[in-house]
């Protein structure tokens, strides 16, 4: 069951009611000014008591400025008291982004969680601002004046308000029912819109050497229409029943001239009383005729929230155990037994088991799709396998605190993610209160230095977002930087010098085996002269473990996997 | 390379809202001209229908009720009873109308900054976070859908009611008017003071707000890296100091925009007691009725309502002008790159290409990437581009493609220059595989089909086998037809690249470009792909940028690039022969 839209104002409970209470009461204070009329008709102009002119418009004016000042602040502080909201969920949202398993973002996009991020926590606030606060004023306005009418001028007249209410419920009631579905979809176009745009952004160079920009356009073209028809449908709905809501003021003056001017010439009432009685049924049909807007957004904000609440509620699997062991760091020890992970559209690894001892180096060779990643992502405990058991000196990984881990681990990957910050930024991202000389260091052993030092601001040079600005090559060598700086028990490699010519991948891994001697090497790659001269390689197939060993272990198993491998890369060129 | 935009730095707002901006906008709404123009129109005797109804309550408050005349009271009712029906007609009639006028607007808005944005050149994108442009796309688009439905028709009305109630107050007691009337250059001077901060302040906001979206979308992109490398805690401080800066810049908005639905009600109801006072003042004087002073505080609500709703109104102008800067902003920015005036289509490519004496930079002040340089390749030649990372091995086949523009010398495809064909052509006949694999979300089939629109089923699939991808898809779960998420996030790095790669094959280009296309999938796929890429490039000329000799070594001419030039070129037996760079190069990759 989704969360009451109402529990977000925990804590402000009392501080929201007294606003709404004052809002009621500077309604009321608007109510003042019918009656105010009404003596400046019946006694000043038809009786002529002049004297009481000054003071009434005095009241008439002191009740207005009563009635605004009041308002403001009300306002004012309910825009507080919701912005605060916003603020919070915007930081609960994030957090949960933060917590949240890799396995989540692999099945929702990042559109939808922009949408639910951005306009549905913005819609929800409007709920909770906007349309609670003009639904309580008109409930006061409208049933304020409901009881001015009935017990100071006449209950029959006024009666025919009861028959009229009943209609707008049942009409304000249909619309709502209708329109639910439609707000639910036309939330879920607002996110596809956001898809087709964020991707189109992100893969302009593909959009450009393609030659798509038509294609580009039909898409959008598509979700553009999608967002349209979505509008329109929804003021279709609206058309049948707000019109009807909106003119209950016509229908209402209609039977006040009929009925009332017969009552009058009856001499039930006086002409003062219908006036005012005339000046009253804004305030009546007001609040009425609202109606329809206001469920047309409070319909909308609920569909938002329930979209909202689907991140909110959404549990990582992946989360401490309380019985955690207080265990303060991971020296580098490393066990698989018999590993298995799935993912959702395919098998990842199959009964994956190996050790590898705190200092000593682990290659891993296998084709594309083979499952070297995913054994990574376990290593960090970024996914949970299906069966099987990963140990971190000797701890079962389950019982060691998440940020223990990932202090410990530390990967460096192919594909960089860089942050559109600083040089230096993105390399201390792993630990933000590194010195400028750590992080200096830290490049030279990633062999980054030099080309920063050729950056126009070294160091301080801003670097976009993914670091567009950047080949290949360099933005490995900085994701390498990142990773060394964080003085990882178990750093990874995965083919993170897959872009680097070849002999400054020699250099880095010359510098590396200075740096790790105490550290467990995780090295991923394609080229047999990265992994030779690890401790043991392991080369991986569809998920399994097909070969285990060192170099010339591997090299002398005849017809495996390593040794074709190795005549391809090696055997054309050393014996042609 | 023009100065990066960060995520907590504000935009500087390029253009001002002029005479060119106010005439794209009209042109945008001229188009619905003729509906807009009936449906305001109807809307506005709608308005008038409904002004009658005061004047009809003065005659049955004046003649019917103290006469006791009830035919006329009945034909009052009957009066109103036809107003009201008007009313319910017109109310549909606008919803109607108005909703798809606003939203047709807003698609054409959101159709033209798109296809805007995909002329534009590179470098705006590499220079400012996605987030950035992402909103500028859907939310703020969205924003001005009101304008152009319920905003821009209420001015109209609320003016014409105006004009209406005025007109008939004029009618009724000239004096009274004047007085009741009083109000409005109080209410103006007031407007005047607070629009000045308003919109600034509204300017600022809207900053804020496009940082935290560009943090935002920033943060869901990368956030594995923030998870793997424990930042976390600081992200989360990052993102809470952002939104705290909206909701700072927020309250100070709606601090003044508040004070504007005050200050008319105000207003207003000084001008009514106002208006009473010298109303009741003249009672004694002259005999004006009580029907006559009635109408005149009916008018004179009516007279304010308007005046409070255009209040009202502008501030939603002012918010939604805001919106609109930024979006015609981004629509008056430049396309560096486009097409001459002339240009023509190339015809089919043979493969030939020529750069001759070509000068590059990106950035004067950093200098030349490349200089004078000199490359000749003939029809179905095979290039292997090497050399250190960083020396423009990627800037040269951008070059060929188009995406910057060389600052000397020229560049020439089968004779024809590159700037005088059309860019659709040029890059059309390039089949362009990029370092990074960017996948769409979609299925499989889609995403190779990319490459060629046209294709049949039986085409991709061959493209798939050509590379080696086909193997790996059938064992997904439903094989081509399996939906990869946004960005291909459920597939791995190398199988992504196999998927990229068949999309390029599937062009099948008569020049092709391998930048790095094989770094992340293994030797044993690679030397299929390879076979594959021979096959196809059988007489098609190719450009590879790669590190692993087996690439290398296939190629019929290979240039090891130095700095601003080619430092070394030929066969692999020559360089190795040359004993220079390459051979250094080359002997390091193979010692053991």
């Amino acid at each position: 069951m989704k969360r009451n839209i109402f529990s977000l104002l925990k804590g402000n409970y009392i501080k929201y009611t007294i606003i709404q209470i004052f809002v009621a009461v500077a309604a009321f204070l608007g109510l003042l000014n019918p009656v105010f009329t009404r003596t400046i008709v019946d006694d000043i102009i038809t009786d002529g008591k002049k004297q009481l002119l000054l003071p009434v418009l005095g009241c008439m004016l002191l009740a207005t400025v009563l009635r605004l000042g009041i308002r403001y602040i009300c306002q004012m502080n309910l825009e507080k008291i919701t912005q605060k909201i916003v603020l919070n969920l915007r930081r609960q949202t994030f957090r949960k982004l933060m917590e949240l398993d890799f396995s989540y973002f692999d099945r929702h996009g990042a559109g939808e969680m922009m949408t639910q991020m951005t306009t549905d926590i913005d819609i929800t606030r409007q709920f909770l601002a906007h349309c609670i606060y003009v639904s309580l004023e008109n409930i006061t306005l409208f049933f304020g004046s409901l009881l001015i009418l009935i017990f100071y001028i006449d209950a029959k007249l006024s009666s025919m308000l009861f028959f009229v209410m009943p209609v707008v419920v049942i009409l304000t009631v249909s619309l709502a029912k209708e329109q639910k579905e439609k707000y639910r979809r036309l939330r879920q176009v607002h996110a596809d819109l956001n898809t087709v745009v964020g991707e189109n952004i992100w893969a302009q160079r593909v959009v450009k050497a393609f030659v798509r920009e038509e294609y580009e356009n039909n898409r959008m073209a598509k979700v553009n229409e999608a967002f349209r028809q979505g509008q329109i449908d929804i003021s279709n709905t609206s058309r049948k029943y707000l019109p009807f809501i909106q003119n209950i003021h016509g229908i209402i003056q209609l039977y006040l001239v009929v009925v009332g001017g017969i009552f009058v010439m009856k001499g039930i009432i006086t002409l003062g009383e219908l006036v005012m009685f005339n000046s009253m049924i804004w305030m009546i049909t007001g609040p009425l005729s609202g109606a329809g807007f206001l469920i047309n957004e409070a319909i909308s904000g609920f569909a938002s929230y329930e979209k909202l609440m689907d991140l909110m509620e959404a549990k990582p699997k992946i989360i401490d155990k309380n019985r955690s062991r207080k265990l303060e760091t991971i020296k580098g020890k490393v066990e698989f037994k018999n590993v298995s992970l799935r993912y959702q559209n395919s098998q990842a690894l199959r009964d994956v088991s190996f050790v590898a001892e705190q200092g000593t180096s682990v290659g891993i060779i296998g084709q594309t799709g083979s499952g070297k990643s995913s054994l990574i992502h376990l290593l960090g405990r970024f996914y949970d396998p299906d069966s099987g058991a990963v140990f971190l000196d000797d701890h079962y990984i389950k019982d060691i605190d998440l940020e223990v881990i990932r202090n410990a681990v530390a990967t460096s990957q192919q594909e960089v993610f860089l942050f559109s910050d600083t040089v230096s930024a993105n390399i201390a991202y792993g630990c933000p209160k590194a010195t400028a000389e750590e992080i200096r260091q830290a490049a030279k052993y990633a062999m980054a230095d030099e080309f920063i030092q050729k950056l126009p601001e070294g160091y301080d040079t801003v670097i976009g977002e993914r670091g567009v600005t950047l080949s290949g090559g360099q933005k490995q060598r900085l994701a390498l930087a990142r990773a060394i700086l964080k003085q990882p028990s178990v750093l990874v490699l995965d083919d993170t010098t897959s872009a680097l010519d070849s002999e400054t991948e020699k250099e880095i891994q010359k510098k590396l085996r200075e740096i790790c001697q105490d550290k467990t090497l995780f090295i991923i790659s394609q080229k047999i002269s990265s992994v030779k001269d690890c401790d043991q390689i392991l080369v991986l197939q569809d998920g399994a473990v097909i070969q285990k060993g060192t170099h010339e272990e591997l090299l002398a198993e005849e017809g495996g996997y390593y040794q074709s491998v190795y005549k391809h890369q090696y055997g054309g060129v050393i014996n042609g | 390379m023009a100065k990066i935009n960060q995520y907590h730095q504000d935009e500087k707002l390029k253009i001002t809202f002029g005479k060119k901006e106010w005439k794209l906008l009209f042109r945008y709404v001229s188009k619905y001209g003729w509906e807009l123009f009936f449906t305001i129109l109807v809307i506005a005797l709608g308005v008038l229908a409904s002004t009658v109804s005061p004047y009809i309550m003065k005659v049955v408050f004046d003649d019917a009720i103290p006469n006791e005349n009830y035919r006329l009271l009945f034909l009052c009712g009957g009066g109103l009873l036809a107003a009201v029906l008007v009313s319910i007609f017109v109310s549909r009639f606008r919803l109607k109308h108005l909703i798809r006028v606003g939203q047709s607007v807003i698609y054409d808005i959101r159709r033209d900054l798109f296809s805007h944005l995909q002329k534009l050149p590179l470098v705006y994108f590499d220079t400012r976070p996605q987030g950035k442009v992402l909103i500028r796309v859907t939310n703020y688009v969205n924003s001005v859908a009101d304008m152009f439905s319920n905003i821009l028709a209420n001015i109209v009305l609320d003016v014409v009611s105006l004009v209406a109630v005025v007109c008939f107050m004029f009618a009724i007691d000239v004096k009274l008017t004047l007085v009741a009337m009083c109000g409005i250059p109080v209410l103006y001077a007031v407007m005047a003071l607070l629009r000045k901060y308003q919109r600034r302040i509204r300017r600022t906001f809207n900053d804020k707000n496009s940082n935290l979206t560009a943090y935002l979308m920033e943060s869901i992109n990368g956030v594995k890296i923030t998870q793997a490398f424990g930042h976390r805690r600081k992200s989360e401080r990052t993102f809470l100091h952002l939104s705290t800066e909206v909701y700072r810049y927020w309250m100070k908005t709606v601090g003044i925009e508040f004070l504007i639905p005050m200050a008319t009600p105000l207003i207003s109801e000084l001008a009514v007691c106002l208006t009473y006072f010298v109303a009741i003042s003249a009672v004694t004087d002259s005999p004006v009725t009580v029907g006559v002073t009635i109408a005149i505080v009916n008018y004179l609500r009516r007279l304010w309502n308007p005046i409070n709703n255009l209040a009202n109104l502008y501030n939603q102008v002012i918010t939604n002008m805001s919106y609109l800067e930024r979006i015609l902003e981004t629509l008056s920015e430049t396309e560096d790159i486009k097409d001459a005036p002339n240009a023509y289509p190339l015809p089919a490519v043979q493969g030939q290409v020529d750069f001759q004496n070509v000068s590059f930079f990106y950035d004067t002040e950093k200098g030349y990437v490349l200089k004078n340089l000199d490359l000749h390749v003939k029809p179905g030649e095979k290039i292997a581009l090497v050399g250190q990372t960083g020396v423009g091995k990627t800037t040269i086949v951008n070059l060929l493609s188009r995406y910057y523009e060389i600052a000397e010398g020229s560049i020439k495809i089968d004779g024809h220059d590159i700037r005088d064909v059309t860019l659709h052509s040029l890059r059309g006949q390039i089949g362009y595989m990029l370092q990074e694999s960017f996948l769409f979300s979609g299925t499989v089939m889609e995403n190779i089909r990319y490459g060629r629109l046209d294709a049949t089923d039986e085409e991709v699939i061959q493209a798939a086998k050509s590379v080696s991808a086909h193997d790996f898809i059938m064992k997904l779960k439903d094989g081509y037809q399996t939906v990869i998420s946004e960005k291909g996030g459920s597939l791995s790095q190398g199988q992504r690249q196999l998927i990229a790669l068949a999309r390029t094959m599937l062009l099948d280009p008569k020049i092709l470009i391998l930048d790095e296309a094989t770094a992340s999938i293994d030797t044993e796929t690679e030397r299929q792909i390879i076979e594959g890429i021979n096959r196809l490039t059988e007489g098609r000329t190719a450009f590879m940028i790669a590190h692993r000799l087996s690439t290398i070594v296939g190629a019929d001419r290979i240039l090891v690039l130095g700095d601003y030039n080619v430092a070394e070129e030929g066969s692999h037996e020559e360089l190795m022969a040359k004993k220079g760079q390459y051979y250094n190069f080359y002997t390091k990759q193979t010692e053991k």
